[in-house]
C-alpha cells in the first residue's frame, strides 16, 4: 500500500472505492418525489382518472348519448349517482367520458407542443445567430395573437374532431415551451461536457440528443405537466363557448355549459363537472410543482 | 526529460494567433492578440497567467473550440484554421482537451463508460466487446477500477472525476493534449495524484501537452517550457528552471515573487513586487507595451507608453517582450 | 500568558441529512490568544469552515452544534441567546468570506455598507460614520478612498472588494476577525496583497485573526500558529515553524510534500496522498488518516489517537510520529 501508483496496476485503483453510492440522477428525483405527499395524491388522482377513462371506452353505467334513462334535471341518487342533466342523461357515464376527452386534449396537445417546442428550440438555442432570430421572431409574432383567436379561426376552418381541438390548441400552446428549451440550450451548450463533447468530434445531431436534450428534460417535463391542466382549461373553454368537442360526445366544458341556464333548479349539473376539472387541474399542478423541486439539481447537496 | 532539439519539426505552430469577442456598441474584448509559438513533440509547456489574460481562449483556439480571429494554427503543418466541418472534426483525434471542472466537464445523464466511449464511436473506431474493453482498459489506464463503467459521474469525486476526463482525452490516442486548469479545482493531496498521473501517461504514450494554469508553481513542476501571458500578449518563453531563476519581465517576476512558499522563514524575508493599479481592460488595452501602467521599471512615455516591446530572444531559448529586461531582478 | 479571547472546548457540529449524520466537526478544541494570528488548514470537507461558522453560530440547517463549549471572553456562545450572538457578530467578531461580491449588496454604496455596519452597533451621526468609513478605506490601502466611498460594488475589482470586505470587517474593532479562504478566488498578486494588508492590520489593530485555507503557503505567510485539520478532527497543532519544518503528523507531513514548491528543485515525482477523504458519515475505525497513512502499524486500524505532545507547544493525533517513521526509514534503508 502506499507507494506511488503511477499508470496503476489492478492492484491499487484509486477509483475502487466511490465518493458517494447511488443510481441514477432519475432515480433520485423519483425518491424525493415519493416525499412529496400532495405530488403523491395528485398522481393518485390521476391514475384514477386515467382507469375512469379507460373504463369508460368499455363500459358506462347508462350509455352518454341516449337521453332520458331518467327524469331530466334530477339530483344525485342511488340510481343516478350524480343525477342526470336537462335531457335526463346521466351526468356520472358523461363525466367519465369527459375525463376520456379531458386526458387526450391535455396530454396530446403536449406531445405536439413538446415535438414542435423541443425541436424549434435545440435548433434556436444551438445555433444561434440567424436560425435563432427567425425562430424569435416567430416565437414573438405567435405571443403576439390572441390565443382564443387563433383557436376559433382553426376550428372554424378544420372542423371541430378531437384531433382538430388538440392540433389548435398546441399552435396556441407551444411557445413557451420552446423558449424554455432554447433558454435551456443556450446555458447548456455552454457547460464544459458540450464543450468536451465537441472536442473528441461529436457531430451536432449527436451533441443535441445526447449532452443538451437528456439534461434540459427535467425542466420539459415539469413544463409539460403545468401545460396539460392549461390545455385542459382551454378546451373546457371552448366547449363552454360551444366550440369543442363536436356533441353528443361529452367534454367537462360543454357539460357545464349545458347546466348553465338551470343553474339554480339543478346547480349539480354545473357543479360535477366544475369539480372534475378543478380536482384534476390542480392535481396536474401540484404534481408538476412536485416534480419540479424533484428535478430541480440545485436541491442536490 | 525530453530535451527539445532546436531544428526539430514543432508539432503545433501558432503565428500572429488574434481573438476579439464583439463586447457590444462597437467595442471588442481583445482576448488573445498577436501571438506566436511553437510546441514540439513529447515536450510540455506551461501557459501561465491570471485569471482575464487570455490563457483558456488561446487553449481553445489551439483546439477549434473557438475561431480564431486572425492568424494561422498549424498543426503537424495543416492550418486548423482552414480546416471546416469534416476535416477539422478528423482532426480532432489528434487534440483533445483536460478541462477544468471535474464537475460540470462530465455529462451528468451518461454513464461513465458511455462518456469514455464516446469518442470512439464518433470515429466508428471500435464497436460491440472491443469497445468496452477499450473503455475498461483507459479506466484501468488512469487508475479506476474497470468495472466502474456502468455509474454515473456523481458518484465519483472530483479528482476521480478528473481522472475519467482524462481517460476521455486518452480514448482517441491523441499527439497533443491542451489541459485548461486540470487541477485547480482539486484539493491539494489530489492535485499530486493528478500531476503524477499526467506526468505518467506522458512518458507511456508520448504526449505532448499545453498545460494551462494560473499557479507558477505547478506549471514550473511539470513543464519543460513555461509561457508567461499578460492581458492576451505572451511577455515571456523560457524553459521552466530558467523562467525561476533568471526571469526577464518585470511581470514574471511579479508573478514568481507573489507565489506564497509553504515555508514560514522563506515567507518572511521574501518582498513581493507591488504592481500598481489593477489590470487593464481587454477592451482597451494599454499604448505601447500593455504592461507599462503597472510596471515597476517602466520609463514612460518613451519607450514603454508609445512603442510595443517585440517578444525577442533575450539569452539562448529566452524570449520576453520588454524593452528594459537586463533591468528585471533576479529572483529571491 | 493572557486569558484568551476565544476558547473552543470538545466542538461538535453536525449534519442532519437524508443520508446520515455527517459528523463534520468532531471533537475540536483550541485557544486563541489576544492578536494572535491563527491559521486552520486542511482540504475541503475537513471541517474548517464549519468550525468558523460554528463559532459565530452561523451554522444552516441542517446543520447543528451538538456539543461543546465555544467561550468568548469566558461567555459561552453555544448556549447564548439570539439577541446576544447577534451582537457579537459583527462587533466583536467579524468574519470576511472567499467570495466578497456575494458578501456584498449590489445596489447599495461601498462606503453606506461600511456606515451600515457600524451604525449596527453603535449609534453615531451620518457625518462621523462617513469619515471613518473613509478612514477605514484608507486602512485597507484603497487608493482615493474619499471617492471610492461612493462607488458601488462592481466598480471594485475583486481584490478591492475583498478589502472593502476587510474595512467593514474591522468597522466596530473587533477583536477578534475571522477569514474563511479570504484570498482564495483571488489572482495570486492581488492574494499576496490580501495577505500583506491582513498582517499590517493585524499588527496595527492587535486584532486576532483566524485565516481558514487550504493553502500550505498562506498560512506560512501569516499566522504564528497553525491547526491542520482532518476529517473532522485537528490531527496536528503548533507553532508554524514547528509545523513547516518539523510536521509530526504523516497527514501534515505528506501534505507539504505534495506540493510543488517555487524554491525547490524540480523533483521527477510528487509525493501523492493516496485514496479520497473519508465519509464523514461513516469514518473509518481508529485513526480516520489509517487508509490513506503510508506509516500505519496495526494500532492504527482500531485505535483512536488523541492530541499528543510532540515537541515544544506542538501536539499530533498519531501512534507512529514522523519522528519515528522517518528514523525507522533511515533505518531501513542502512
Amino acid at each position: 500500500m502506499a507507494t506511488a501508483p503511477g499508470v496503476a496496476t489492478p492492484e491499487e485503483y484509486v477509483g475502487d472505492t466511490l465518493a458517494r453510492e447511488q443510481t441514477s440522477l432519475w432515480a433520485d428525483a423519483w425518491r424525493r418525489l415519493r416525499r412529496n405527499r400532495l405530488a403523491l395524491v395528485s398522481t393518485f388522482i390521476l391514475l384514477l382518472l386515467v382507469v375512469v377513462a379507460i373504463v369508460s371506452a368499455f363500459w358506462t353505467p347508462f350509455p352518454i348519448w341516449r337521453q332520458s334513462v331518467g327524469p331530466t334535471y334530477d339530483p344525485p341518487s342511488l340510481h343516478h349517482l350524480l343525477g342526470t342533466d336537462q335531457r335526463g342523461r346521466d351526468i356520472f357515464s358523461r363525466l367519465m367520458v369527459g375525463a376520456q376527452v379531458s386526458l387526450q386534449v391535455g396530454v396530446g396537445t403536449q406531445i405536439i407542443v413538446a415535438a414542435l417546442g423541443i425541436t424549434v428550440g435545440l435548433l434556436a438555442g444551438y445555433f444561434r445567430g440567424w436560425l435563432d432570430g427567425i425562430i424569435s421572431t416567430i416565437i414573438n409574432i405567435f405571443y403576439g395573437i390572441p390565443d382564443l383567436l387563433v383557436a376559433l379561426i382553426l376550428v372554424l376552418l378544420l372542423g371541430r374532431g378531437l384531433d382538430k381541438i388538440i392540433f389548435a390548441i398546441a399552435v396556441t400552446r407551444w411557445m413557451d415551451m420552446a423558449r424554455l428549451v432554447r433558454g435551456q440550450t443556450f446555458a447548456l451548450r455552454e457547460r464544459e461536457f458540450v464543450e468536451a463533447a465537441r472536442a473528441s468530434g461529436t457531430r451536432p445531431n449527436k451533441i443535441l440528443s445526447r449532452h443538451i436534450l437528456p439534461n434540459a428534460l427535467g425542466p420539459i417535463i415539469v413544463q409539460a405537466t403545468f401545460g396539460v391542466p392549461q390545455a385542459i382549461l382551454f378546451e373546457a373553454f371552448l366547449s363552454f363557448l360551444g366550440l369543442g368537442v363536436q356533441p353528443p360526445t361529452p367534454s367537462w366544458g360543454a357539460m357545464a355549459a349545458d347546466g348553465f341556464h338551470a343553474l339554480r333548479i339543478a346547480p349539480h349539473i354545473v357543479l360535477v363537472p366544475a369539480i372534475a376539472l378543478s380536482l384534476t387541474l390542480m392535481a396536474f399542478n401540484f404534481l408538476g410543482d412536485g416534480l419540479r423541486d424533484a428535478l430541480d439539481p440545485r436541491q442536490k447537496r | 526529460m525530453v530535451k527539445r532539439v532546436p531544428d526539430r519539426v514543432p508539432l503545433l505552430r501558432a503565428e500572429e494567433v488574434v481573438k476579439h469577442f464583439p463586447a457590444g456598441l462597437g467595442a471588442s474584448v481583445k482576448a488573445v492578440e498577436r501571438v506566436n509559438f511553437e510546441i514540439y513533440p513529447g515536450e510540455t509547456v506551461g501557459l501561465v497567467g491570471e485569471s482575464g489574460c487570455g490563457k483558456s481562449t488561446l487553449g481553445r483556439l489551439i483546439t477549434q473550440l473557438l475561431p480564431v480571429t486572425s492568424g494561422n494554427i498549424f498543426f503537424e503543418g495543416v492550418d486548423l484554421t482552414k480546416l471546416g466541418g469534416e476535416k477539422l472534426r478528423q482532426k480532432r483525434r489528434e487534440l483533445q482537451m483536460i478541462f477544468q471542472d471535474p464537475y460540470s466537464s462530465l455529462n451528468p445523464r451518461m454513464t461513465v463508460g458511455d462518456i469514455i466511449a464516446e469518442p470512439l464511436e464518433n470515429f466508428g473506431l471500435l464497436r460491440g466487446r472491443a469497445k468496452d474493453k477499450r473503455v475498461q482498459e483507459l479506466l484501468k489506464i488512469v487508475g479506476l477500477n474497470p468495472y466502474f463503467n456502468n455509474r454515473y459521474p456523481h458518484e465519483f469525486s472530483g479528482g476521480q472525476r478528473q481522472r475519467i476526463g482524462i481517460a476521455r482525452a486518452l480514448a482517441l490516442r491523441p499527439k497533443l493534449i491542451v489541459a485548461d486548469e486540470p487541477i485547480s479545482a482539486l484539493d491539494v493531496s489530489i492535485q499530486a495524484q493528478i500531476i503524477n498521473l499526467m506526468e505518467d501517461l506522458q512518458k507511456e504514450f508520448q504526449l505532448t501537452y499545453l498545460f494551462i494554469a494560473h499557479d507558477l508553481s505547478v506549471v514550473r513542476h511539470i513543464s519543460d517550457r513555461v509561457m508567461v501571458m499578460y492581458l492576451g500578449k505572451i511577455v515571456e518563453v523560457a524553459d521552466s528552471a530558467e523562467i525561476y531563476r533568471n526571469p526577464r519581465h518585470p511581470y514574471t517576476k511579479a508573478l514568481l515573487s507573489a507565489i506564497p512558499i509553504p515555508d514560514p522563514d522563506i515567507q518572511a524575508k521574501r518582498r513581493i513586487v507591488h504592481l500598481s493599479g489593477e489590470i487593464s481592460s481587454p477592451v482597451n488595452p494599454p499604448s505601447g507595451c500593455r504592461f507599462h501602467p503597472r510596471c515597476p521599471i517602466a520609463q514612460v512615455p518613451t519607450p514603454c507608453a508609445d512603442l510595443e516591446p517585440p517578444l525577442e530572444e533575450k539569452a539562448r531559448d529566452h524570449r520576453a517582450a520588454c524593452h528594459f529586461s537586463e533591468k528585471v531582478p533576479v529572483a529571491v | 500568558m493572557t486569558a484568551p479571547v476565544l476558547q473552543v472546548k470538545d466542538l461538535k457540529t453536525q449534519f442532519f441529512t437524508d443520508d446520515g449524520v455527517v459528523k463534520a466537526v468532531d471533537g475540536v478544541s483550541f485557544d486563541l490568544h489576544p492578536g494572535e494570528t491563527l491559521g486552520i488548514v486542511g482540504e475541503s470537507g475537513c471541517g474548517k469552515s464549519v468550525t468558523a461558522l460554528s463559532i459565530l453560530r452561523l451554522v444552516q440547517e441542517p446543520g447543528r452544534i451538538t456539543n461543546g463549549q465555544i467561550l468568548f471572553k469566558g461567555t459561552d456562545i453555544v448556549t447564548m441567546p439570539d439577541d446576544d450572538v447577534r451582537d457579537i457578530r459583527g462587533k466583536d467578531i467579524a468574519m470576511i468570506f472567499q467570495d466578497p461580491l456575494s458578501s456584498l449588496n449590489p445596489v447599495l454604496k461601498v462606503g453606506y455598507q461600511i456606515e451600515e455596519a457600524m451604525e449596527a452597533h453603535t449609534r453615531i451621526s451620518g457625518k462621523v460614520a462617513l469619515s471613518r468609513a473613509i478612514q477605514l478605506l484608507k486602512q485597507v490601502r484603497i487608493p482615493a478612498a474619499e471617492s471610492r466611498v461612493e462607488d458601488y460594488p462592481h466598480q471594485f475589482s475583486g481584490g478591492m472588494r475583498q478589502r472593502a470586505m476587510i474595512a467593514m470587517g474591522l468597522a466596530n474593532k473587533p477583536s477578534i476577525l475571522i477569514a474563511d479562504e479570504p484570498t482564495t478566488a483571488l489572482d495570486v498578486t492581488v492574494q499576496a496583497q490580501i495577505l500583506e494588508l491582513l498582517r499590517d492590520l493585524n499588527q496595527e489593530t492587535k486584532t486576532a485573526i483566524i485565516l481558514i485555507t487550504h493553502n500550505m503557503g498562506v498560512v506560512a505567510g501569516l499566522c504564528k500558529r497553525v491547526l491542520v485539520m482532518y476529517a473532522g478532527r485537528i490531527v496536528e497543532q503548533g507553532p508554524v515553524e514547528q509545523i513547516f519544518h518539523d510536521p509530526q503528523h504523516p497527514y501534515t507531513w505528506s501534505l507539504l510534500q505534495s506540493i510543488p514548491r517555487l524554491d525547490a528543485d524540480r523533483k521527477d515525482r510528487l509525493l501523492s496522498i493516496e485514496g479520497l477523504p473519508p465519509d464523514l458519515i461513516k469514518p473509518p475505525s481508529g485513526c480516520r488518516f489509517h487508509p490513506r497513512c503510508r506509516f500505519r502499524i496495526e494500532r492504527c486500524f482500531h485505535d483512536d489517537p488523541s492530541l499528543m505532545d510532540v515537541g515544544p507547544d506542538q501536539a499530533a493525533a498519531c501512534w507512529v510520529t514522523m519522528r519515528r517513521a522517518l528514523a525507522q526509514d533511515g533505518q531501513a534503508r542502512a
